[in-house]
């Protein structure tokens, strides 16, 4: 069954949050007290969550309000991330029948169809490609889908993926939409609430600033940059970039435990975890110390951001060390003032 | 022997104005005399840049209407001529964001500059190639494969050595670059990887289309007849690297699988769809890459992915003139595409009124405008066409 309260997850008008701060039912106190939760939780690493299920995502308007308020990207991206994962793990379970699926997604003017006969969802080629350019994996490639008169045939995995980054566009423009001025009258009524919101970020650590030693983030490629302030800004980094991260940093001579330090801002930060892949990476636990991709890995897996980076637009530059080392080179460096003989 | 073409282009004292430029400028003035802007909407939410005879690129420009465009091409006299694959609230505006995008064509540049061995072709050769690529994009990738239909194509000869399509569908203005880039990689076959390509269709219960079929059906084909084909035992022979490996491969392609009610691995390898990727050996996914490989080669459309992915592209503007051959950038039907002569049908009517006196610096020999020519260097007169193909490409100076 579709949860009633799929729409309203996107309801962030003025009158319908200021009716939810000022009803004393039952129901408008549970979606505050969730409101308030899904955004805490989003903060930790507990696998023990209250607001897990789609029909708690009725709190996310409001939860909406108090981020607009709290003003901290990070937070922000890790909630919605959050409410963006219950969304996928829901579509995708084996106890939502799936052609449910279609219903879902038209919600957020996604166009997917199933098939009972074939067991296949079918979606125009213009859906798969606008909800698909951002998640790396080669299952999300066009070149691996079965591709016929601008339709594409594919499983209910992908299909869970579109909605969620459909769901994830809708969420990031109601969010838009609330007026930050207005937010501190709206949510006088949770005083108290943003409070704790801002002792336990402030607790957190997740708004830190990384530190990166000796190493000089200046002379890093554009996708190495863009990587580091994806985390910095919350983004769960996809599963290649993560490599590319900790084999560049590795190769460069960043010892493994600033690497894992740079981690823990990602919104699924486990530090056993972390460190198992980074020494895994990294040859510490492994036989193999692996080297990041080349460019053209990158490239086509979407986690190049060359830009018109001069050097990056090179035809013979082809890999990401190779960046860094020219970078590196004492005459590439800025100079220093020569300091005058007679001091 | 010394290029004239890069002894005029390396100098980099400001050039004297060429004569033979001016009198190419009073051709392409002639031809423009009665142009009128065609084959391009909503003109006014274009960006205009042109390239003039004598300077370097002028961009940002705009006009209220076709009418208005007539005016400024005839005021301006462009070697080239461009506008913006994208509409926009403001195009005059000179940066970017205050352009206000509002949406983009989906364009296909098809050049010699991405096809192997083109330096070693004639121009003739180089056209007929990337005639055989932009047939490819169009009728397989995006009419077979991406459903778009005659109504939703725009075919234009580009004036030099290829072909620009443009895509004007509702689904296509509001793509991101990434979401393009998706659609270039899917037509050049990019982004194939063995392990990829196996885990993928390892998890497919669907019915294969798309890439996957192609690379499909060629190993079905490979396997197919493999036990009695002494040429592709000899191709096995090479991706195995010796006789002994391949003969016991041969041999363990008769022993019994666990698919179908135990089918022979021959009969798997050669049976279209998934299974075949489930009982694969190191061995068998040699075969595999080398099939991935071919079928990448054989079927991709070398298109230039940057001018795909571009949201603000300029692109030559439909019916100009191409400044380095004088070809006119023209539409094609869809029906009319396979018979496309570029070098007839992109004549400009008004040069082959014309009888031009030319100096060729170098002998030169081509069939152009329904005439083959084998002009020796030196002073002669020529008809309009080829006098005028001849000086915008550098190859003899106007008399």
């Amino acid at each position: 069954m579709i949860p009633q309260a799929a729409n309203a997850y996107l309801d962030v008008r003025d009158e319908s949050i200021s009716h939810i701060l000022s009803s004393f039912d039952t129901k408008s106190s549970q979606i505050r007290r969730h409101a308030v939760r899904l955004i805490i939780e989003a903060m930790g690493n507990e696998k023990e969550r209250e607001v897990s299920a789609i029909d708690d995502l009725i709190c996310l308007p409001l939860s909406l309000w108090l981020l607009r308020h709290v003003n901290e990207h990070i937070l922000t991206s890790r909630v919605i991330n959050h409410a963006r994962d219950i969304v996928e793990d829901f579509l995708a379970a084996s106890s939502l029948a799936p052609e449910f699926v279609p219903d879902y997604a038209n919600r957020y003017g996604v166009q997917i169809q199933y098939s009972e006969d074939d067991e296949v969802f079918t979606m125009p080629v213009g859906t798969f490609v606008t909800y698909t350019s951002r998640v790396t994996g080669f299952k999300y490639r066009l070149v691996y889908q079965n591709v016929r008169k601008g339709i594409v045939y594919t499983d209910r995995e992908i299909a869970a993926k579109v909605v969620r980054e459909a769901f994830v566009r809708h969420v990031l423009e109601a969010y838009e939409s609330i007026e930050p001025g207005k937010t501190a009258i709206v949510l006088e009524p949770m005083k108290n609430s943003i409070e704790e919101i801002v002792d336990t970020l402030q607790k957190s650590g997740i708004t830190k600033n990384f530190d990166l030693g000796e190493v000089d983030f200046n002379l890093f490629p554009p996708c190495i940059k863009e990587f580091i302030s994806e985390m910095q800004d919350g983004v769960n980094l996809p599963h290649m970039a993560r490599f590319t991260l900790v084999s560049f940093l590795h190769k460069i001579g960043m010892d493994n435990n600033a690497i894992i330090g740079l981690f823990k801002t990602a919104p699924d930060f486990r530090e056993t975890l972390t460190t198992y892949q980074v020494n895994h990476v990294t040859g510490e636990k492994s036989s193999t110390e692996y080297s990041p991709p080349k460019c053209s890995v990158l490239q086509s897996n979407h986690l190049c951001y060359k830009g018109d980076d001069p050097l990056c637009n090179k035809e013979w530059l082809k890999h990401p060390l190779r960046y860094y080392t020219i970078k590196k080179k004492p005459k590439n460096q800025p100079k220093r003032p020569r300091r005058n003989p007679d001091e | 022997m010394v290029n004239p073409i890069n002894i005029f282009c390396d100098s980099r004292r400001l050039l004297p104005v060429d004569d033979s430029d001016l009198k190419l400028k009073a051709l392409f003035q002639g031809y423009y005399r009665n142009w009128s802007g065609r084959d391009v909407d909503l003109i006014w939410e274009r960006e205009i840049g042109f390239i003039p005879f004598f300077g370097t690129m002028i961009r940002h420009r705009a006009v209220r209407n076709l009418k208005d465009l007539g005016f400024f091409v005839r005021k301006n006299t462009p070697r080239h001529i461009y506008y913006s694959t994208a509409y926009y609230n403001s195009p005059e505006e000179k940066v970017m964001k205050e352009k206000g995008w509002k949406g983009a064509e989906l364009i296909f540049d098809l050049d010699a500059d991405h096809l192997a061995g083109a330096e070693k072709m004639t121009y003739t050769e180089i056209l007929a190639e990337v005639k055989n690529h932009t047939q490819r994009l169009i009728f397989k990738f995006l009419m077979d494969d991406l459903g778009f239909q005659e109504k939703d194509l725009k075919i234009f000869f580009s004036g030099g050595r290829g072909y620009h399509v443009h895509v004007v569908e509702d689904s296509v203005y509001q793509m991101s670059s990434d979401s393009r880039r998706e659609v270039a990689n899917y037509i050049r076959g990019e982004g194939f990887s063995t392990y990829d390509v196996r885990r993928s269709m390892q998890e497919t219960s669907q019915k294969l289309s798309g890439w996957k079929k192609t690379i499909d059906d060629q190993i079905c084909s490979f396997y197919s007849d493999l036990q009695e084909n002494e040429e592709k035992q000899e191709l096995l022979h090479g991706l195995l690297g010796n006789i002994r490996t391949m003969q016991n491969y041969l041999t363990d392609l008769n022993r019994a699988t666990d698919v179908g009610g135990n089918l022979k691995r021959i009969e798997v390898l050669s049976m279209p769809g998934f299974n075949k990727y489930r009982i694969m050996d190191k061995n068998d996914e040699k075969v595999l890459n080398y099939m991935i490989v071919k079928v990448k080669n054989e079927n991709l459309c070398e298109i230039d992915e940057p001018v795909t992915t571009d949201i603000h592209r300029l692109i030559r503007m439909p019916h100009s003139l191409h400044g380095k051959s004088g070809l006119a950038v023209v539409p094609i039907k869809l029906d009319q595409f396979g018979k496309f002569d570029p070098l007839r049908d992109a004549v400009a009517d008004s040069f082959r009124e014309l009888e031009l006196k030319i100096n060729l610096l170098r002998n030169y020999k081509i069939d152009f405008d329904g005439e083959s020519y084998t002009l020796m260097a030196g002073e002669q007169t020529v008809p309009g066409p080829i006098g005028v193909f001849l000086a915008a490409g550098k190859f003899a100076k106007l008399l």
